[in-house]
């Protein structure tokens, strides 16, 4: 009954390179862009806020979100627990990178517009979001039975990838404060060439990063899964 | 036996029993309408009357008073079933999924525009508000806003109720989906209540049509996905 | 006049870096903790079919 091979894969502890290489990559963007990377002249140094703000956003929203909610679609389709087991781990690596956005935010927001918070489209989506997965979070905690327990996440996570371009546009009515996005203008961005290196090579580096925290989520949910069903069997 | 009803015609059925259950005691009712009374009351104190004229606090009070007296009005909804798992009963009944879905929702609409028939006259009454065409306007709103209420709501109790910590959850899934209800109708009641043009209010009843519209839909569809079968 | 602020760029960064080294350590001691759980679960498994085929 017991398949002694099976969890020998899982058990055996290995070195996280992806890890290793992610953190190693987030390191020198930090010496990069704080040692690196010349001032900008209006904003002062606080600019290089953007560095981690605007990756992390990025990939809070378009990244870690965007996942959760298409694997909860597909778990509904396709009632696969490994779709469950991403859309879990998405949403919790998601939930980190949302909360330094919302911590760096402010901090660069009292630079250049004098105010710690301001209810613009953005930011209010992205408190949304957070709030949106740690009510995920906490759904799933709340439910024993691990089929509904997918079911449930999946439902709650299709409804708030609908809501949160929802409260965007109508938050949108309101007169925005944030800065308009210098890189993705149709004519040439703004930017210097040496902040454009320094921000792309941030976005590769957190996303290496995101990529190795999803990993490292996902092993510890087939972990969870392998023990609670041994303890099952046991019981 | 005849043919099995129809999808409006179960859901009507579904609604009717829910509603006879509730009113035979109507503590649930009689509680929630309590509450929201005393909110209103409550809130009224809450600052400087001299600084804000109570009439331009008044649409935020009633609204935020509406999504918490309709949250103790949603736990209700699916808590008589939890009982002797009463739930597999209906489920056996030869409605479709989506028929119990739509009659829970009817029963809490009911429920909600209750405590809104009440709630809405006790604000213009404590608030001192101008009764002029304003409040038919009001009762239009009030009616979108329950109606996006409900049908998020009444998902989210029916997965709330099978979880450790129902009463706690069911607002933190709910509330941040209120958000678009509460903004769309406090804007668009401020502004019709202050005598602006219709036209100043629109744009925020459009965000709450397009919300019933998307969220009625999606929910509907979502709610099969909530039974355990 | 470039504005004085390099004090908000060191605090933004300081806890972009707390936030996700602490949640690296999070996911590190959860992981350890269920590897030996599941090596428990594992050796009490080989040890009652040791003892049922003995």
């Amino acid at each position: 009954m017991t398949s002694a091979s099976e969890p020998l894969a899982v058990a055996r502890p290995r070195r996280d390179i992806l890890l290793g290489v992610a953190i190693l990559a987030v390191a020198l963007v930090y010496v990069r862009a704080l040692a690196f990377t010349p001032i900008e002249a209006r904003q002062g140094a606080a600019q290089k806020i953007l560095y981690i703000h605007a990756t992390a956003a990025f990939i809070a929203l378009y990244v870690a979100f965007a996942l959760m909610a298409i694997s909860s679609i597909l778990y509904l389709w396709l009632k696969d627990e490994k779709l469950d087991r991403v859309a879990e781990s998405a949403a919790e690596v998601g939930l980190a990178f949302t909360t330094v956005v919302l911590l760096t935010g402010p901090l660069w927001g009292k630079t250049i517009w004098g105010a710690w918070w301001t209810w613009d489209a953005r930011l209010t989506s992205t408190l949304f979001l957070w709030f949106l997965i740690v009510a995920y979070s906490l759904l799933r905690g709340a439910v024993e039975d691990r089929g509904r327990r997918a079911r449930y996440a999946a439902v709650l996570g299709i409804l708030a990838a609908m809501l949160v371009p929802f409260i965007h546009l109508s938050v949108y009515l309101f007169r925005t404060l944030h800065p308009m996005p210098i890189l993705l203008k149709p004519s040439a961005p703004s930017m210097p060439a040496e902040m454009q290196v320094t921000f792309f090579s941030a976005f590769v580096a957190f996303v290496l990063l995101f990529a190795a925290l999803l990993r490292a989520r996902y092993r510890i949910a087939t972990l969870r899964d392998l023990v609670a069903s041994r303890e099952q069997e046991r019981a | 036996m005849g043919d099995a009803p129809g999808t409006l015609a179960a859901s009507w059925i579904v609604a009717r029993k829910d509603l006879a259950i509730e009113f035979r005691t109507r503590t649930a009712f009689l509680s929630a309408l309590v509450f929201a009374l005393l909110g209103v009351t409550i809130f009224y104190f809450a600052w400087d009357a001299t600084a804000v004229a109570a009439a331009d606090l008044a649409p935020g009070v009633l609204w935020v008073i509406f999504t918490f007296a309709g949250l103790l009005g949603l736990q209700r909804s699916f808590g008589s079933e939890l009982a002797d798992r009463a739930i597999d009963g209906l489920l056996g009944a030869p409605i479709s999924r989506e028929a119990i879905y739509l009659g829970k929702a009817l029963a809490n609409l009911v429920f909600v525009s209750g405590i809104l028939a009440v709630t809405i006259p006790a604000v213009v009454l404590f608030y001192n508000l101008p009764f002029g065409a304003g409040i038919g306007a009001l009762a239009g709103i009030a009616a979108l806003a329950a109606v996006g209420l409900v049908a998020v709501g009444t998902l989210f109790s029916a997965m709330a109720v099978n979880t450790r910590m129902a009463e706690l959850l069911l607002p933190m899934l709910s509330l941040p989906f209120f958000v678009p209800i509460v903004m769309g109708a406090a804007q668009s009641s401020a502004r019709l209540m202050a005598g602006r043009p219709i036209a100043e209010a629109w744009p925020w009843l459009r965000i709450l049509v397009a919300f019933d519209i998307v969220f009625v839909t999606a929910c509907t569809l979502a709610f099969p996905f909530t039974l355990d079968e | 006049m470039t504005p004085d602020n390099g004090g908000f760029a060191t605090a933004a960064y300081l806890l972009a870096a707390l936030v996700y080294g602490a949640y690296v350590v999070s996911l590190k001691l959860r992981e350890r903790r269920l590897r030996e759980r599941l090596s428990r679960l594992e050796s009490h498994a080989t040890a009652s079919n040791r003892a049922a085929g003995a």
